[in-house]
């Protein structure tokens, strides 16, 4: 089968470079999608989807359905960018989609346009190889992942899919893994501090105190490296003074956003006692947002540490599939997340969804969000069948005995 | 003379024998039948001292309640207390020749092979350990059954996978039942009054709980059809016998790759009880459908199954013997069971066979012959004595290495 | 009746168009693989247009008379060749999950002849027809009966129109007896054996999978499931590698090490080859014994397939090795069958487009043994 598969997915390489190639040429930056939704829906229509369809939120859902669909694979990838931090800085133009030596430059072509192209290749190999399917696959590019907090996945498996009555069983994420499995992250906490009282000047102490105590790293419970403080803003409101204190701290996977909240209050509010009588809140940073198609959402700034069991049977069987399918040889690991900001939907996905999540993706972690994004085209090639041999492994109907030679 | 305690633990049964050698005189002996999970009747131990014969009824889950209950039995006739423990153990893999006296590195060694034979090492080797424990100066002896087959040709013994499998991983036919079939074989060659080493059979060794044949050339095993493990073969009361290796693979996906679910389901769920739903015993089903239970389809079915494969393998090994002296049915099913023995045998005139019915019915005491007078093969049943077998190895073992006492010190 | 074989496979398909009357094919070649580019399939039907034209140049005549597709598993589905309808297909469509490699790519061939050939009745030929009155005895395996079922496990053989043509030859051609015995060994790339009474067969090496049997060139045969638990115990393979492994790397391949096919080992005295052939010659002895024990008795050996000719010398051997106490001095007699496959499948379509035709004129049931008495013995017998 492998032969077989492997060929097959040999006479789409051209086809699945000019995709992410096209995919980098149409930008995206979360919360306007609109452009890159139109260009993957047309792709998966192409390629022979059973189903293609684009949701409320602006997902862009295809669909091959097996034989029954007691179980669903879902492989998920942002359609969505961060903005260009200076476009200046980049050697090339990041909407180019320019191919030097062997890799794809471009604005989200590591992160993560390269896996998406190569999952919705993926499905495309599974329809060319003709291998029955047991269960469905569902191939979700989804929006305002970057700036949105998951927005889009979450309304996927909120209301999309449970309409489809589709629950997937397993996910896999595109997200840059340089073709390794990776079964989880750390998160990161966005929090405001506010400080608020009729005296001008205690508030101003009261804040000033808990920057100290913050810099200092005290009370919060991780180390400096993992804790970024902004200064403070003061605004006047009707006889009240408030300061909002901006901080962003690293959340491991074993804590829970609620006690990391309420512990942090608890020392604040200790340290600001003594500049007098204020008021002292800590809250998750919130955001309205409005999606490229009109709706709008608010948005808790919470990117969840998750990690999927690295024994679970979806990892397993992911590394057994790699291996017998003849690809370079995968260690299981964590995306490292150094950057504030960055996520992957797999908070969503585990924690409010109870999926198995598996990353595996083309791109590697720290092209990310960088000048000069780039991701390895053999990488993206790569991917499309190794994204394959994971789904036949996990849903396909099992060929063991069978060769696809004459009998 | 010395008193041999010789323990058979099967897959589902603890034989035992005290043997006063060198006479071979049989002082007491028995059976710990049905030890594990509930069949159609409960689990005893049927057991005889001199000519005194008794059954004694008790739960035995397992081996080791069952090596309890027989030391107690034995430990009211202190004219009984036994000099030596032989055990026999089903798979030596290539770590020993055909018996070993025990010691620590000896154990360790049959830890190293415990997982060739999942279902029949580690009891066995748990049976050693707490002998040991329980009567630590007793001189201990195991016997292995794997060595009979050590004489299988390479071309019976050799799996079609990649050779480094063969060569690095060990993996190929070991074969099982072998002093069994050696035991049967020898004393059947002595009944025709054939010398051992000119002496043709095909031996089918019908436990009630696995079963193999075995075909013999010259008095030397040269296939059987238990293979790597004792998984592969015949239809036995829990294993699944010959399997298509995709099935194997099927079921590991199924259950996640994991080996010990797979193994439980084709040693513990499958052959007799998981095809018939109802008993582990070929003899429950054959019983059942003669009183007239064979309108359930599964039983029907669970016996027809279980008959052919036998039939399809005793036509195999007649072809690899060519002119086969006799055909040996031994063992509790070979040896009580007349049905699965004019079954597999009747309309094989082709093979020489010809079996009498009338004889095959009401047999006399084995060894005996049930075939036609004209049948140029015998067809004969003999009660098998891996017991003996063992004995006899045992006795010349530690008549070879001079005192037993002091190797025992050694 | 002038009929297009067609034989489709995941890589070349294979074609041959016999004219009416005529034994050897007038056209034959392959096409090129399904999905060869990275487009849609519509290349398939031009290429079956084109061997269309190709067909009408030769013959001054119009169209074949019947499209004959091979198909390697219909589980018992049809005991007979069946003309292609649409029910027909749905029928296929749901056996998928049980042939999950080889029916997919032939509907989707149907579909393209379908689309080629609108006029022209396909009638679809099965491997596994043949074995679908398999005893059930013979057919289920030692298993837990809830797993049998919900798996839908059961053994096949995989080479039926080889073996139904061949039994079918031996039993009327020579001995004119049709209550025959036969073992019936057809050699190919992996040599499968049944045993065959009157026409129904009671004993194949096949399995659940082509896996199972005699060891082919690549794949490993007959195996204890201990082996399979072992390498994902040891190894710490997954069940595709090892699958992999036991599918591609083992059979007279593994045993070798190096790429033999099974014609080979019978025709050379390279040492390196001598176990391979062996374990082969071993592993038939033992399926010819347990045919004979599932028959009772044995009246013939007939071989047949691509390597039929390995049967000049797999025949001496068998016929002065089954040999048993009491009747020492009888041979089995043998014989070889060298009919190639793509004629018995126009043969086999022949008969049903005409027994078709027979239902739908006079309504009397078309007796097979009554065309194929008109069938012509070939010349080395």
């Amino acid at each position: 089968m492998y032969k077989m598969l492997r060929q097959q997915s040999e006479i789409l390489n051209e086809s699945v470079v000019r995709f992410a190639q096209h995919l980098v040429r149409v930008p995206s930056v979360s919360l306007n999608e609109r452009a890159i939704a139109a260009l993957v829906e047309q792709q998966m229509k192409k390629v022979g989807y059973d189903k293609v369809l684009r949701d409320d939120y602006g997902n862009v859902i295809g669909i091959l359905f097996g034989y029954d669909s007691d179980r669903s694979v879902l492989l998920n990838s942002h359609m969505d960018t961060v903005p260009p931090a200076d476009p200046d800085s980049w050697s090339c133009n990041p909407y180019e989609g320019l191919i030097r030596d062997g890799l794809l430059y471009g604005l989200g072509s590591t992160d993560c346009k390269g896996g998406l192209a190569a999952q919705v290749y993926a499905g495309a190999l599974l329809k060319r190889s003709l291998l029955p399917l047991r269960g469905n696959v569902v191939v979700a590019a989804t929006v305002a992942e970057e700036n949105g907090r998951s927005v889009g996945v979450r309304g996927l498996m909120q209301r999309t899919l449970p309409e489809l009555g589709i629950k997937p069983s397993y996910a896999i994420l595109g997200e840059p893994t340089g073709l390794g499995l990776y079964y989880g992250h750390d998160g990161w906490l966005e929090i405001e501090v506010r400080v608020e009282g009729t005296n001008p000047f205690q508030v101003e102490d009261a804040a000033g105190a808990i920057i100290g105590e913050l810099h200092a790293g005290n009370g919060t419970a991780v180390g400096p490296e993992e804790l970024t403080v902004r200064r403070p803003r003061f605004v006047d409101d009707n006889g009240f003074r408030r300061a909002t204190i901006e901080m962003n701290r690293r959340l491991r996977s074993d804590e829970e956003v609620g006690c990391v909240l309420s512990q942090l209050k608890h020392n604040v509010s200790t340290v600001a006692e003594s500049s007098g009588p204020v008021a002292v809140d800590v809250l998750v940073r919130e955001e309205t947002q409005r999606l490229y198609n009109g709706q709008t959402t608010v948005v808790r700034h919470i990117t969840n540490a998750w990690q999927t069991d690295p024994f679970h049977p979806l990892i397993d069987h992911a590394r057994d599939a790699l291996a017998a399918a003849g690809c370079a040889k995968v260690h299981p690991g964590k995306w490292e997340l150094g950057r504030l900001g960055m996520g992957t939907a797999g908070g969503v996905l585990t924690k409010e969804f109870n999926v198995p999540t598996v990353g595996y993706g083309p791109g590697i972690e720290e092209k990310a969000h960088v000048q000069d994004e780039c991701v390895e085209v053999a990488k993206i090639t790569e991917a499309v069948y190794g994204t394959t041999a994971i789904i036949h492994s996990l849903i396909g109907v099992p060929v063991f005995g069978w060769t696809s030679d004459e009998i | 003379m010395m008193n041999i305690l010789v323990f058979n633990c099967g897959s589902s049964s603890l034989k035992y024998r005290v043997i006063a050698m060198p006479s071979e005189v049989q002082r007491a002996g028995g059976e710990a039948q049905r030890v594990g999970p509930p069949t159609a009747e409960p689990s005893r131990i049927v057991y005889h001292i001199g000519d005194v014969n008794g059954t004694h009824y008790v739960e035995m889950r397992d081996q080791a309640t069952a090596f309890e209950q027989v030391m107690a039995l034995l430990a009211k006739h202190p004219e009984l207390k036994p000099d030596v423990v032989a055990h026999r153990m089903v798979h030596g893999g290539t770590r020993f020749e055909r018996y070993a006296l025990v010691n620590e590195e000896v154990i360790a060694d049959l830890d190293a092979v415990a997982d060739l034979a999942p279902l029949h090492n580690p009891p066995a080797t748990g049976l050693v350990k707490a002998c040991r424990a329980r009567y630590p100066d007793l001189p201990q002896i195991v016997v292995f059954d794997t060595a009979y087959h050590s004489t299988i040709p390479d071309y019976a013994r050799t799996y079609a996978i990649p050779r480094w499998m063969t060569t690095d991983m060990g993996i190929r036919k070991y074969g099982f039942h072998g002093t069994s079939h050696q035991y049967v074989a020898t004393e059947a060659a002595k009944f025709l009054g054939r010398p051992m080493s000119e002496f043709n059979a095909v031996s089918c060794h019908l436990g009630s709980g696995g079963a193999s044949l075995c075909a013999i050339v010259k008095g030397r095993s040269v296939d059987n059809t238990m293979g790597y493990s004792p998984l592969q073969g015949l239809i036995m009361s829990t294993r699944c016998g010959d399997l298509d290796p995709a099935l194997t693979l099927r079921l590991l996906a199924q259950y996640n790759g994991d080996c010990k679910s797979v193994e439980r389901v084709l040693n513990k769920e499958s052959g007799v009880l998981g095809m018939s739903g109802v008993s582990a015993d070929i003899s429950d089903i054959l019983a059942g459908i003669a009183q007239g239970k064979g309108q359930f389809p599964k039983m029907d079915l669970t016996a027809q199954i279980y008959l052919w494969r036998i039939r399809k393998y005793l036509g195999a090994y007649m072809a690899a013997v060519g002119y086969a002296d006799a055909v040996i049915f031994t063992d509790t099913i070979g040896e009580k069971v007349a049905p699965v023995r004019w079954a597999v045998c009747a309309d094989m005139e082709t093979f020489g066979l010809s079996i009498d019915p009338e004889r095959n019915r009401n047999p006399s005491e084995p060894p005996v012959d049930v075939a036609t007078e004209s049948s140029p093969v015998r067809i004969l049943v003999v009660q098998t004595n891996e017991e003996l077998a063992i004995a006899r190895d045992a006795y010349s073992l530690l008549s070879r290495a001079g005192s037993f006492r002091e190797h025992a010190l050694a | 009746m002038s009929i297009l074989v067609i034989r489709p496979s995941r890589y070349t398909s294979h074609f041959a168009y016999f004219a009416g009357g005529c034994r050897e094919p007038i056209l034959t070649g392959d096409m090129k693989p399904l999905h060869s580019g990275d487009g849609d399939e519509t290349e398939t039907v031009e290429e079956l247009l084109h061997i269309r034209s190709l067909c009408r140049k030769r013959l001054s005549a119009a169209e074949p008379d019947a499209l004959a597709v091979r198909l390697t598993f219909t589980a018992s589905e049809f005991p007979k060749p069946v003309v292609a309808t649409p029910e027909v297909i749905r029928r296929l469509q749901a056996l998928v999950p049980r042939a999950p490699l080889h029916l997919p790519p032939k509907l989707r061939l149907i579909e393209h002849c379908r689309q080629a050939f609108p006029e022209v009745p396909i009638v679809l030929v099965s491997e596994t027809s043949f074995f679908s009155g398999l005893p059930a005895r013979e057919r289920y395996y030692g298993l837990h009966a809830d797993i049998t079922k919900s798996l839908k496990l059961e053994r096949y053989g995989f080479h039926g129109i080889f073996h139904e043509w061949a039994c079918h030859y031996a039993r009327h051609s020579i001995r004119q007896n049709p209550a025959a015995r036969i073992l019936s060994v057809c050699l190919i790339p992996q040599p499968e054996i049944t045993a065959v009474m009157r026409s129904r067969p009671v004993m194949v090496t096949g399995g659940v999978t082509p896996l199972e049997g005699i060891p082919g060139e690549t794949t490993c045969g007959e195996l204890d499931a201990g082996i399979v638990l072992t390498l994902r115990k040891e190894m710490g393979w997954g069940p595709e590698q090892i699958n992999n492994v036991l599918t591609r790397e083992s059979g007279l391949r593994g045993i070798v090490g190096r790429d033999v096919t099974v014609d080979a080992i019978f025709r050379t005295d390279d040492p390196d080859v001598r176990l391979a052939r062996e374990i082969i010659q071993y592993r038939i002895l033992l399926a010819c014994g347990a045919g004979i024990a599932a028959m009772g008795g044995v009246d013939n050996i007939v071989f047949s397939g691509d390597y039929v000719d390995v049967g000049e010398i797999l025949g001496p051997w068998l016929s002065s090795t089954l040999v048993f106490k009491g009747n020492p001095d009888r041979r089995i007699p043998w014989l070889c069958f060298r009919e190639s496959l793509d004629r018995l499948i126009a043969d086999s379509a022949e008969l049903t487009i005409r027994s078709h035709l027979a239902a739908l004129q006079s309504e009397t049931e078309w007796d097979r043994s009554h065309v194929a008495s008109g069938y012509s013995v070939p010349a080395n017998v």
